[in-house]
């Protein structure tokens, strides 16, 4: 069945259609938050939360976008007004060091891991539009023209923003990227 | 090229959205510069480890989690409108009684008080009317019938007014 049709019967008030909707989208909307909050209770609250909105506002859906772009439009500004909801984690200033000798003994763990663990904390001293960006781009892969439209923005913008969010995320993990080297 | 010209191609490289003359332009900079070098493996290691990322997996039962909540919505969604309408609805009832209750006030005669005996006497009015048309026309019957009245109410102590 096409989404297009699954949307409509979901318009219509047809549950199982909007389930299949939550099962195709679910992981998408999942990892969204995740790479956002780096909480999977956390992250999996906001998933659900994002679905309710979508619930909420699918009979105003226009199907002029697709289905993915418009939940994913759903999907930033849930994560956003959490945000702005837990006002303290935008506090992070870009040269508070990251503790990661400290916190985790680099013998011990894979290396693997501490570099998954440098990404996950790197990315949360960013500025949340350049959070929102990355996860978009580098993360979950989407194209500059489905970025351009989920966040209403010009291409343009996409290329300018996404440079300095990784002009911003080289400055907080360059310092690291020597230790990796040197450890491995 | 400005070094940081190259690396804004550095980050568009990462994205293979580099144009025929840049990749070149870029590739002859790197050449030259070191630090522009080492920028671009710095940039190519954090690419990779973003790429890396591996996520968890949502809580099971999403959907099953979901439904019930989705149910509450809809019924509190129906509460919502309910008392978005019935709120709107207060004023304009309100305002509907006021307009027909002054419609009525307007165009609909005051019903006319039906006086007592008493009231009648005390504002020295003529109870008899209707009856009066019918004594002017000074038949005989009717002053008979008038006669007759007047006789029985003086039976019963009752004052009419006579003009």
């Amino acid at each position: 069945m096409e989404e297009e049709k699954i949307v409509q019967s979901a318009q219509k008030g047809d549950k199982d259609a909007f389930g299949m909707l939550v099962e195709k989208h679910r992981n998408k909307m999942f990892y969204l938050a995740y790479s956002m909050t780096n909480n999977r209770e956390t992250a999996d609250d906001l998933a659900q939360e994002i679905f309710i909105k979508a619930y909420r506002a699918l009979p105003r859906f226009n199907l002029k976008s697709k289905f993915s772009t418009w939940l994913y439009r759903i999907g930033i500004n849930t994560v956003k007004d959490f945000y702005r909801k837990e006002s303290g984690i935008e506090k992070v200033s870009l040269d508070d060091h990251i503790e990661i000798e400290d916190r985790v003994d680099l013998n011990r763990e894979s290396e693997k891991q501490e570099k998954l663990e440098l990404v996950k904390r790197s990315i949360g001293k960013l500025q949340e539009k350049h959070r929102i960006i990355l996860t978009l781009r580098d993360i979950q892969g989407k194209s500059y023209s489905e970025i351009a439209e989920i966040l209403n923005i010009s291409l343009g913008t996409v290329d300018s923003r996404l440079f300095r969010a990784r002009k911003k995320l080289r400055k907080v993990m360059a310092p690291y990227l020597s230790l990796f080297r040197r450890e491995s | 090229m400005k070094c940081k010209k190259a690396e804004k191609l550095i980050s568009r490289s990462l994205d293979r959205a580099l144009k025929p003359g840049e990749e070149e332009e870029l590739f002859k900079h790197l050449e030259e510069c070191p630090l522009c070098r080492q920028k671009k493996q710095e940039y190519e290691n954090i690419f990779g480890m973003l790429g890396e990322q591996v996520f968890p997996e949502p809580r099971p039962y999403f959907w099953t989690r979901l439904k019930p909540k989705l149910k509450r919505e809809v019924s509190y969604e129906s509460w919502l409108a309910w008392k978005k309408w019935g709120l709107r609805a207060i004023p304009i009832s309100l305002l509907v009684l006021i307009v027909f209750a002054s419609l009525v006030m307007i165009f609909v005669p005051a019903e006319q008080k039906e006086l007592s005996s008493a009231e009648i006497l005390l504002q020295n009015q003529n109870p008899f009317v209707e009856s009066l048309p019918l004594l002017e026309e000074g038949r005989v019957e009717n002053e008979n019938i008038h006669l007759i009245f007047t006789s029985i109410d003086g039976e019963n102590g009752v004052r009419r007014y006579f003009p």
